[in-house]
């Protein structure tokens, strides 16, 4: 506490220059109490209810009038909780996050109330992560609508929260969620180590976190798991993950994470478990084509044509004839004109959308073929692929076949099939290689483990999904009692 | 260190690739037939090769023998003393690189097969992209005539010649079975093909060639033999086992009833057995079919009929092979490649008779010929 200058004196100095601080000042039984607090982040009318009334009131009564200070330590003149500060650092750091301070100048005591209120949204659809049937709820940013959404999923007292600051200016609350029981406790002592780890002046997304708890491997496919569902969240803590949720921003993170999981959306949960798995083969066959069917076709027509189907070819030769580029020229510009379209198409603001789309199609798939610049058969290879990279639920993973398609589209014009095998072999053994937090990125295909093959490719009906999947934890594995 | 172990394992990688030789699709032709005929001098021989002409088809135009431009498939011919020399003639006057990678039909003149056709074979065998699983047929007199026959529902001529094959109305013969014929001392028999002017209402009764197969050609080793006539060939294709549908008529009572049967399950089974006098082969011929079409006279009982019709039918077929195989001994072409069963069940035997296989088969072959008729379906009626 300061010494030569009095408390208000003191904090005075500390705050010049925010004018929006509000100091309400009362003599109560000849103590000076000053109530500090900025108006904007508070809730103004429990303050004024609960704190500045029972003051007023106090000021007016003429019982217990010496020993105010000890009331007010033992917590029974004001009806909310209250903590001492212990520093005018802390006091004024506190003042900053919403705090109501009350200070007692001559007892040199600064007690601190909780009522912060943020301005927030409410709570909407979730417009990346679309089911027809099922929860349509999703996060916003307030960390603690967050919280009560996912407990309203899950009710038990093993659901642990901990909460971590992080930044210096931004001092951004950040909470581990997991159920004690199921997930592994090494995973959640890892991410203790590296929150505590990083020091940064501030995070304001998550991802900033994300890249900074990463533990160096250098890899395009995504370490953690986006989702702004509490219904997503809530059914991986139910495998054994471990979520992440970060105030201000509306997506928690999960982790470990496998290339299954990225590939699996929560709709296949709430659709018949037939059509759920027709759906999934068909997501793993389009996740393959997004990356593969560039390079495929720009190395069997110029390396290997006698693979190819004798009226097909003489269609494509046909169709190739006047194109005064080889075939992976015409590939590359069609694809990097592709990338452009998608990048404009994301930032292009609502009016102008529709027209932009309609120039981007007729330029691109009429003109340009009528004009003798690329092949129809290449046009609808290009927009096969485009297609086909939107199909996978997670947009990071869609990111990273993406960014994968062009080296194997320059590797498959230049040194044909065999080039493409190559690749696609190092991408395999670079996938298998991955673990992040304690899972390997491939399971149950690498280590190959049967039993969890009941969710990957097909998803089997529920009666029948007994055992949790083995990659997050191997402690309690039995979802259901058999009757 | 590491980066740089990364391209010393990425430098054999990158040689093997192709990408300073690679050929584009519209920088090559893709043969779809060829034709082997002798040339004018004697001691060549000519080649002509069939193949597509990618920029006058234009896209979504449908099979038509011209188009707004002029035929949309090409022939050029050239000959020299070789096969491998003519065919570099002909790469010399061309813009873009012969690609054999697609070519399904061989087509030889007789006057090549006569001469023997090894030259050929040795040449398909080394060529790198060639298939051996194409088809090979005898023209009556040049292969040339057969590559100018026009296409009336397909787009080339090759294109025709292939099908044909494909749906088995004589015989199936590859390259593949004319190899290991030679190697092994049988026959073989190949589509025979006929070559005739016809006026085409489609061509605005202009007189065009039209194609056809009229019997089969009879080789043994390397040399054309002999030529079967259309019935005989039926027959003996049926017993090298890969007919399809056909139809076979009979007639009795003196010429004035008939029957007509659709046959579409024709199977053959070949056993030999050994007996003191030399191997004696059995030719079973089974068939199953329906009726199509009858004429009697005398107004059988459905029973009556089918069973007579399937006894003269039994005795028509058995008649045509033998007749058949008593022409490939005249020719000594071992066309069954009974030789191939004998050498599958007694190998010693064939070890010792292999060399004089040929004469054995013209003088001694003793094949016993059995068949069978089912005739399933009688009317379509229930």
């Amino acid at each position: 506490m300061a010494t030569n200058l009095t408390l208000m004196e003191y904090m005075k100095e500390q705050l010049t220059d925010n004018e929006d601080i509000v100091y309400q000042s009362f003599l109560i039984h000849g103590h000076t109490c000053v109530l500090i607090y900025i108006e904007s982040i508070i809730n103004v009318p429990v303050m004024q209810e609960r704190i500045a009334a029972i003051l007023i009131q106090e000021s007016t009564l003429q019982a217990n009038k010496e020993n105010l200070v000890e009331r007010l330590d033992q917590g029974t003149l004001i009806p909310l909780p209250s903590v001492l500060a212990q520093t005018t650092e802390d006091a004024v750091n506190q003042l900053v996050q919403g705090k109501v301070l009350l200070c007692l100048n001559e007892a040199h005591r600064i007690y601190l109330f909780d009522l912060v209120k943020y301005e927030k949204r409410a709570v909407s659809e979730s417009k990346n992560e679309l089911v027809v049937i099922g929860p349509q709820e999703a996060f916003i940013e307030d960390i603690n609508t967050n919280l009560s959404l996912l407990r309203h999923k899950i009710k038990h007292p093993d659901l642990k929260t901990i909460r971590y600051e992080v930044g210096t200016y931004t001092k951004t609350i950040i909470y581990i969620v997991y159920i004690e029981g199921l997930c592994k406790p090494a995973i959640v002592r890892e991410l203790d180590q590296q929150l505590n780890k990083i020091s940064i002046d501030g995070v304001l997304g998550i991802s900033y976190t994300a890249e900074l708890m990463k533990k160096g491997t250098r890899t395009p496919f995504p370490q953690f798991q986006y989702t702004e569902r509490p219904d997503s969240v809530a059914a991986s803590l139910l495998e054994g993950r471990v979520g992440i949720m970060q105030d201000g921003t509306p997506s928690a993170l999960l982790v470990p994470v496998t290339l299954f999981s990225l590939m699996q959306s929560s709709e296949d949960y709430y659709q018949s478990y037939m059509s759920a798995s027709w759906i999934r083969i068909v997501r793993m066959f389009f996740a393959a084509i997004s990356m593969l069917l560039p390079s495929l076709y720009v190395a069997i027509t110029t390396f290997q044509p006698e693979m190819i189907p004798t009226e097909l070819l003489v269609t494509i030769s046909a169709a190739r004839e006047n194109i005064p580029f080889s075939a992976l020229t015409e590939a590359l510009i069609m694809e990097l004109t592709f990338e452009g379209l998608r990048e404009a198409g994301t930032r292009i603001p609502k009016p102008v959308g529709q027209t932009i789309s309609i120039i981007g199609a007729i330029v691109i798939g009429q003109a340009a073929v009528q004009a003798g610049i690329v092949s129809a058969p290449m046009v609808i290879v290009v927009s096969v692929t485009g297609i086909a990279s939107y199909i996978i639920p997670h947009f990071e993973l869609g990111l990273a076949f993406r960014l994968l398609r062009f080296p194997l589209l320059i590797i498959g014009g230049t040194t044909g099939l065999i080039g493409v095998f190559i690749t696609t072999f190092i991408v395999f053994g670079h996938l298998a290689n991955l673990s992040a937090f304690g899972a390997p990125y491939m399971q149950p295909l690498a280590p190959l483990v049967f039993k969890d093959w009941k969710d990957i490719f097909v998803r089997v009906p529920a009666p029948v999904m007994k055992t949790r999947t083995t990659a997050y934890t191997t402690r309690n594995p039995r979802r259901q009692k058999s009757k | 260190m590491k980066s740089s172990k990364w391209l010393i394992i990425m430098i054999p990688v990158l040689l093997l690739s192709g990408c300073w030789s690679k050929i584009e699709v519209d920088e090559q032709i893709f043969v779809f037939a060829i034709y082997v005929d002798i040339g004018k001098e004697p001691g060549t021989v000519e080649v002509t090769i069939s193949s597509p002409l990618p920029n006058r088809m234009m896209a979504g135009q449908q099979a038509g023998s011209s188009g707004a431009n002029g035929k949309s498939y090409a022939m050029v011919s050239k000959s020299d003393v070789t096969i491998p020399d003519a065919i570099r003639q002909i790469q010399k006057d061309l813009t873009r690189r012969l690609n054999f990678g697609h070519t399904r039909e061989i087509i030889v003149g007789r006057d090549y097969a006569e001469s023997g056709i090894g030259d050929l074979l040795d040449w398909i065998t080394k060529e790198h992209s060639f298939h051996i699983s194409a088809f090979l047929a005898t023209a009556p007199r040049k292969a040339r005539e057969v590559a100018e026959l026009t296409p009336l529902y397909e787009q080339m001529p090759a294109e025709v010649i292939r099908k044909m094959n494909l749906q088995r109305t004589m015989f199936t013969t590859s390259v593949k079975e004319a190899l290991m014929a030679y190697t092994s001392q049988v026959g073989f028999g190949t589509n025979y093909m006929s070559v005739r002017y016809q006026p085409m209402p489609s061509e605005n009764e202009k007189l065009q060639k039209w194609a056809g197969i009229q019997g089969a050609a009879l080789y043994q080793g390397l040399k054309m033999t002999g030529t079967l006539e259309a019935s005989e060939a039926r027959a003996l294709a049926w017993a090298t086992g890969r007919l399809g549908r056909q139809v076979f008529s009979v007639t009795w009572d003196e010429g004035k009833s008939r029957g007509g049967v659709l046959l579409d399950q024709l199977k053959a089974t070949r056993k030999v057995k050994m007996t003191p006098q030399g191997p004696q082969f059995t030719i079973h011929l089974e068939g199953s079919g329906d009726l199509i079409y009858s004429k009697d006279t005398k107004r059988r009982s459905d029973t009556e009929r089918t069973l007579m019709i399937e006894k003269l039918l039994a005795s028509k077929i058995e008649k045509d092979l033998n007749s058949a195989i008593r022409m490939t001994k005249k020719y000594g072409s071992d066309a069954l490649k009974l030789g191939l069963l004998l050498e599958w069940n007694y190998p010693q035997y064939w070890e010792k008779i292999r060399e004089d296989w040929p004469d054995y088969y013209k003088n001694q072959g003793d094949v016993v010929v059995k068949a069978k008729i089912d005739v399933t379906h009688i009317t379509n009626q229930p």
